[in-house]
């Protein structure tokens, strides 16, 4: 081979070498747009990536609750005075409550009803939040090696939050149930009217509920156990707005979310021991 | 070598926007600071360099946001072609443009992110939301001036020869012989 032609060859070779990279890559991203599971690479890289989140989200968390403590005392005299009225109105409840759990456990023995089991479940904290207009998802700092598996339901004590998305083996992302791609079945708790909740931003679009159905604002929506990834009777929110149009079968209702997404910290995550989820997502 | 150093600034104030920005209350609004970077690598260094960083920004943005993968790649890098296709027959760069360029490539970029999930989940098309998008080119438009230069000046390191000893391992032999 010519002196000459060896030399050319030799220039080329980092820009072939480039090419060749670049149209690997390419085919990889194309290849993978749309999906919505995490590849090997990237749930290293959101282990990797979470463990920064963790340690930034841990600094944010002392200055935030250092902060909070101190304007928590601002109005403790009022507050206080507000929770031992309070305090006095539940334990006038809570004795109503207990006489009422006593006769449901005579009347299960005489029925021979099985005892249910709570599913277990784990707490979690936030350390992620998307940062895009779009969408509506989290990262927390539990994963695969702590049982935590795809379509696992997230909870908190004043309701629905969303499911589990992907794991990795230290973090999972979750998927919100006010994003536009989650959707929950539930049923409006008044009338047993059967729907399903899809994510509007800060609010749920109920859809399908027949225009018979007595449906009015303030109305409470619960989890309706169908589909087997949120337990049942689970609060998912309020009815906000209803509209019956004179076109189509079905009603337009709007759900205010029992829980505030904006102040999540801490979720509940329930674990299973199959989970259904997958299904779902396949 | 200064690549990988842009590399880890983007993956910082992804970090940031992801973990520290959402303590910020919504009415103060939580600036995206990554796309300013974005914008800045777009018309700031040559096609390779650019494309590599902003493919790479791209793939870690669709782990921490999101839900379709390959969604931010493929936006970032037709947003990168775009601007540095314009940015040779315009300037694009100077200091008055600035601020418009950002805002349109905002703009596009939403676009370009809402009609790909409407193609790729046609059965939940994401609102569009105009009140938070103006509100965010709000924030960009404040912020840009003050982070490109905050970039440039970055950028400008490269050139330092303190900031070289600290990346760049010394080169042997004769360079100049090819």
């Amino acid at each position: 081979m010519p002196r000459k032609k060896k030399q050319k060859l030799r220039q080329l070779r980092p820009y072939i070498l480039f090419g060749v990279t670049l149209t690997a890559i390419l085919i990889l991203i194309v290849s993978t747009v749309g999906r919505q599971e995490l590849n090997t690479p990237q749930k290293l890289t959101l282990d990797l990536v979470g463990r920064g989140q963790l340690i930034l989200k841990t600094v944010s968390n002392v200055f935030t609750g250092t902060w909070g403590k101190y304007v928590a005392l601002w109005d403790v005299r009022e507050e206080n005075i507000e929770l031992r009225k309070e305090l006095d109105t539940l334990k006038i409840v809570t004795v109503e409550y207990r006489e009422a759990m006593a006769t449901n456990v005579r009347l299960s023995k005489l029925l021979r009803l099985k005892d249910s089991l709570p599913p277990p479940t784990i707490t979690a904290q936030i350390i992620g939040r998307d940062p895009s207009l779009w969408f509506r998802t989290v990262i927390i700092d539990q994963g695969r090696k702590d049982g935590v598996e795809k379509g696992m339901p997230i909870i908190t004590a004043e309701g629905i939050v969303g499911q589990i998305l992907d794991t990795s083996p230290t973090f999972s992302k979750v998927l919100l149930a006010n994003d536009p791609n989650s959707a929950i079945d539930v049923i409006i708790q008044k009338n047993r009217s059967q729907g399903i909740i899809k994510g509007v931003g800060d609010a749920y679009e109920l859809l399908y509920i027949l225009k018979n159905a007595d449906v009015e604002k303030g109305d409470v929506v619960v989890t309706s156990g169908m589909g087997g990834i949120f337990p049942k009777g689970l609060p998912v929110g309020t009815v906000s707005w209803v509209m019956k149009s004179k076109r189509g079968m079905f009603q337009k209702i709007k759900i205010t979310p029992a829980v505030d997404f904006s102040k999540l910290e801490h979720l509940i995550i329930v674990l299973k021991e199959k989970s259904l989820a997958e299904d779902t997502f396949k | 070598m200064f690549v990988v150093t842009f590399f880890l600034l983007g993956l910082a104030l992804l970090i940031t926007q992801t973990t520290l920005f959402s303590v910020i209350p919504d009415w103060l609004g939580r600036p995206d600071l990554l796309f300013i970077f974005i914008v800045f690598i777009t018309v700031r260094l040559d096609a390779i360099k650019g494309a590599i960083l902003v493919l790479m920004l791209g793939l870690i943005m669709d782990i921490f946001s999101g839900i379709f993968m390959g969604l931010y790649p493929v936006t970032n890098l037709l947003l990168f072609f775009i601007v540095h296709l314009f940015s040779r027959r315009f300037i694009l760069s100077d200091l008055p443009h600035q601020i418009p360029l950002v805002l349109t490539c905002y703009l596009f970029f939403n676009t370009m992110i809402f009609v790909s999930t409407a193609m790729l989940a046609p059965e939940n098309i994401l609102p569009w939301n105009w009140k938070a998008i103006f509100f965010q080119m709000l924030l960009l438009s404040i912020l840009t001036l003050p982070f490109f230069s905050l970039y440039d000046f970055l950028l400008s390191l490269r050139n330092s020869p303190a900031f070289f000893r600290l990346f760049i391992r010394p080169q042997r032999g004769n360079r100049f012989r090819e």
